[in-house]
């Protein structure tokens, strides 16, 4: 244990930011950790002056909340960063859409209190886009009908039975296009188990394309 | 037996192009972009990440822009999170891409998940830039680091509709080359690749690119055989079909001989000295898709002369050529601000064996003391140096473990393979090693060598439980670990082992099991001691590409069309369908699998690469190898003086040491012409 130096304890915080940016394109086939690494790297290459975590391994510190799911597009994705010194925020937004990949657009960057983010958000608009649906009308007025709709999912472990109807707050369907505004809820519901559930209700098509249109709380959509 | 889409020459492709063609483009020669074809298929596979592209740093030179004269596709034939990482396909990327008349875009193996969905929707193999399906381009460059992928070549030739034989190509399809370290012996894939090119590609790529611009612009002469005749004239590239071979009674190469006149009779490996004067890769990809190296990778200096007799990127890299001390952290230093990585990698076959090593790593060690970014070091060395380095790298990191690589578990293996690590060396660096305040050392070692026998595996066990005890010993603690890594030997061609029998599947396996035995059996250290070993089946097959034939293609071929496809990878590599090909494919041939692998082979046989000039002398390579019978150790050229192995001679080049300027004449001070 000779030279063996203790794990650098790191400054705290001077202050948080909130990051909007967009998942669309290529991008949206991202992971949430596949963004969590992107992310990283992107502060070190804008050179943001980003908190560290204390330890042997220090992290830039930044919280991802609720990532769209791999194949869905995003137009209203939140993360929060932790910052050890003041910068001009337009300045560090432009310097992390330069360096990000194709299809993350960094759109916003505000002061805000640490884990606001959570708080603020507690409910996403989503679009879905059907192609050649068949009896999708009939399966929203179903579900908008029933007083619960379970599906079934797969996780990390095992098989979960999820009802959808506690999360759902709006739900609309115009041709194609089925719009619905889903609750952050606990377990969380996502907008591919919505569909899931129409599909359960007899809507039958051949893909849809997910897009999340906004965050934000449910009322204000 | 599944049947293949698109086995036929023309394959699915033709049929993409006019569909998207007609819907789309209306009236254009230069075809689409796959990716809308593609994305609805993406929601349905595994990571479609993979997929995409769009990383940063990744380079799309527009489809339509007429400076753009050759276009090449850079493969590594496995999936993208093996293949994106790989340096060399990195550097022959950012090369390419810096000339304003050519572009590189990348292409990897897909999963079987996705390329079933291609099949049947009739996409082609695309490139990951502009989505652009592969057979549009002019040269497709394939890198072979390992035997093992040969099957995935096959597959993204077919699933491109590029002709799997090359003899079946025309005009329009890409020059498929291939390169890396499996090139040293181009004959089981001679039927499938174009051109192969041995040695360093910094030069060749280039080269290449204006021999096929010449050819472009002055219409194609000769079609795509003239194009291959002049690249063969060069001396610098094999193209396979331009030789012919005949076999003997008894199996083995009669001759091998060019077929036409102007053919050279040995093509020889491209050698790149001055290694700071090339452009080493200061704005990689960063991937967004997660790979086995995250990391920015430096690769300190080329070759090795350490002279293991088992190795071959060692033989055949020599000799070694370093790059200077400055500018390696002027590297790691653009690379960490392009990138973003927080770990720089300092790469070579044994970097601590840089001649400035000490002093790069104190001062990258200081650079980076205190900020998030760590340092890596892969290296062979076992000594206290070795650990000295080490520590230095984790001065502000935890000490987790270090990695030694003794290779041979007796003193006497170790000599007969040139490994030269006393027992005391290892047990002097084992105590200084727990005595600095790490905790856990990972052993690797090799069964199968030449004269091994069962105690020789069996030592393994011993010198692991050493290495606990010491331990215990100098830390005074108990929480101390060893891990044995053990993969079975493969005698590769162009090192002093290209004439051994392999050994056979059941004496590794039987060996493997009897030291695990003797591991469990340990009582007081058996627990903190793992053993991780390697099965012996892939193993055979990689014996048997390595060192096989032309007739061994018929082999690769006809596993590919029963489905096999990642033979690297443990859950889809079927020993049995290889072996069963194999039967049906030498029938007639009066040879077999064992005749490749576990059959020694006599010094005057002509093995199926003899014909290429790697520089190594072969009768230098074979009293090495009869040395190594006496267990007779070889010094490094780096310290000792040259030993003759023929290198250096033949292409009039020399040892390069940073610490001495770079090119120093090691060979002329002793001698030796
Ligand atoms: S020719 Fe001599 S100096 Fe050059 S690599 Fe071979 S042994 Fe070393």
């Amino acid at each position: 244990m000779s030279r063996r130096e203790p794990p650098v304890r790191r400054p705290d915080p001077v202050m948080w930011v909130r990051v909007r940016y967009t998942k669309t394109g290529p991008a949206s086939y991202a992971s949430n950790r596949d963004l969590a690494r992107a992310f990283e790297r992107m502060v070190r290459r804008a050179q943001v002056p980003v908190a560290y975590s204390s330890g042997f391994s220090p992290h830039p510190r930044i919280s991802h909340y609720n990532v769209a799911p791999t194949g869905a597009a995003s137009l209203a994705e939140y993360l929060e960063v932790a910052l050890a010194a003041a910068p001009d925020l337009e300045q560090l937004r432009e310097a992390l859409h330069t360096v990000a990949p194709v299809g993350v657009a960094v759109t916003e960057v505000v002061a805000i209190q640490r884990g606001a983010t959570a708080k603020e958000l507690t409910a996403s608009l989503w679009r879905a886009e059907f192609s050649a649906p068949i009896g999708l009308e009939a399966a929203v007025q179903a579900l908008l009908a029933a007083p619960a709709a379970t599906i079934t999912r797969e996780s990390g472990s095992g098989i979960k039975t999820i009802d959808v109807v506690p999360a759902l707050r709006e739900l609309r369907v115009d041709g194609n296009i089925v719009t619905m505004v889903v609750a952050h809820t606990e377990p969380l519901v996502r907008a591919s188990d919505v569909t899931a559930a129409l599909s359960r209700y007899g809507a039958d098509w051949s893909s849809c394309r997910l897009t999340r249109l906004e965050q934000g709380s449910a009322t204000a959509f | 037996m599944p049947r293949r889409m698109g086995e036929s020459a023309t394959g699915g492709y033709p049929s993409v192009l006019s569909r998207l063609a007609g819907s789309i483009l209306c009236v254009m020669t230069e075809p689409a972009s796959l990716f809308p074809a593609l994305e609805p298929l993406l929601t349905q596979v595994h990571r479609p990440i993979q997929y995409v592209g769009g990383e940063p740093n990744s380079v799309v030179k527009p489809w339509d822009d007429a400076t753009v004269e050759v276009r090449w596709v850079l493969s590594y034939p496995d999936a993208y999170e093996i293949g994106q990482p790989n340096q060399g396909l990195a550097v022959l990327y950012e090369i390419i891409n810096s000339y304003e008349w050519a572009a590189a875009e990348r292409s990897y193996t897909v999963w079987p998940d996705l390329a079933m969905l291609l099949r049947a929707h009739a996409i082609a193999q695309f490139t990951l830039e502009s989505h652009r399906p592969v057979r549009a381009f002019d040269v497709w460059g394939f890198s072979l680091a390992t035997e093992l992928g040969y099957t995935n070549v096959l597959e993204m030739l077919d699933l491109a509709g590029v002709p799997l034989r090359a003899c079946d190509r025309d005009v329009d399809d890409p020059i498929v080359i291939a390169g890396g370290h499996c090139s040293v012996n181009p004959e089981p894939m001679a039927a499938f690749i174009d051109a192969f090119i041995l040695g360093d590609g910094e030069q060749a790529v280039g080269d290449v690119s204006c021999l096929v611009r010449e050819w472009k612009r002055g219409g194609k002469p000769g079609g795509r055989a003239g194009l291959l005749l002049k690249l063969a004239k060069t001396g610098r590239v094999y193209v396979p079909s331009l030789y012919d071979v005949s076999y003997g009674a008894d199996g083995a190469i009669a001759s091998l001989t060019p077929n036409q006149p102007g053919v050279p009779s040995r093509p020889q490996r491209w050698v790149l000295t001055k290694l700071d004067t090339w452009r080493f890769p200061s704005r990689p990809i960063v991937p967004v898709a997660e790979t086995v190296h995250e990391r920015y990778s430096v690769e300190v200096f080329r070759g090795c002369t350490r002279g293991c007799r088992f190795c071959q990127a060692g033989m055949i890299t020599r000799p070694v050529r370093e790059r200077s001390a400055s500018v390696i952290e002027q590297l790691a230093l653009c690379g960490l601000a392009a990138t973003g990585y927080d770990e720089v990698g300092i790469l070579s076959l044994s970097s601590a064996d840089h001649s400035q090593i000490g002093q790069l790593v104190a001062d990258m060690a200081s650079r980076y003391a205190g900020t998030s970014t760590s340092l890596s070091l892969p290296s062979t060395r076992v000594d206290a140096f070795n650990i000295e380095l080490a520590t230095e790298l984790a001065r502000n990191g935890r000490r987790t473990g270090l990695t030694f690589a003794p290779e041979g578990g007796t003193e006497r293996m170790r000599a007969v393979i040139n490994k030269n690590v006393s027992e005391d060396d290892l047990s002097a660096t084992v105590t200084t090693a727990f005595s600095q305040g790490w905790r856990s050392v990972k052993l690797y070692f090799m069964c199968g060598l030449p004269t091994e026998t069962d105690d020789d595996v069996l030592a393994i066990a011993d010198m692991a439980h050493r290495v606990i005890e010491t331990g215990r010993q100098v830390s005074g603690r108990r929480d101390i670990a060893c891990t044995i890594s053990i993969g079975g030997f493969v005698p590769k061609p162009m090192t002093s082992f290209q004439w051994v029998a392999q050994a056979d599947t059941d004496t590794v396996r039987a060996r493997m099991r009897g030291l695990k035995d003797k591991v469990r059996a340990d009582r007081s250290c058996g627990r903190a001691i793992t053993v991780r070993y390697a099965d012996a089946e892939p193993a055979l097959v990689e014996g048997l590409l390595s060192r096989g034939d032309r007739l061994v293609g018929a082999i690769i071929e006809a596993v590919w069309r029963a489905g096999e496809v990642f033979d690297g990878w443990r859950e889809y590599f079927s020993f049995e369908r290889w072996m069963e090909c194999a039967v049906t494919a030498l029938a007639g041939t009066g040879v077999d699998v064992a005749w490749y692998t576990t059959r020694e082979r006599p010094k005057d046989e002509i093995l199926p690469w003899d014909h290429l000039e790697v520089g190594l002398d072969r009768d230098w390579l074979w009293d090495d190898y009869q040395d190594s019978l006496l267990a007779a150790s070889l010094p490094d050229c780096r310290w000792a003086g040259c030993n003759g192995c023929g290198v250096c001679p033949f292409f009039g080049v020399d040892i390069e040491l940073a610490a001495q300027g770079g090119g120093q004449c090691k060979r002329d001070a002793v001698g030796v012409s």
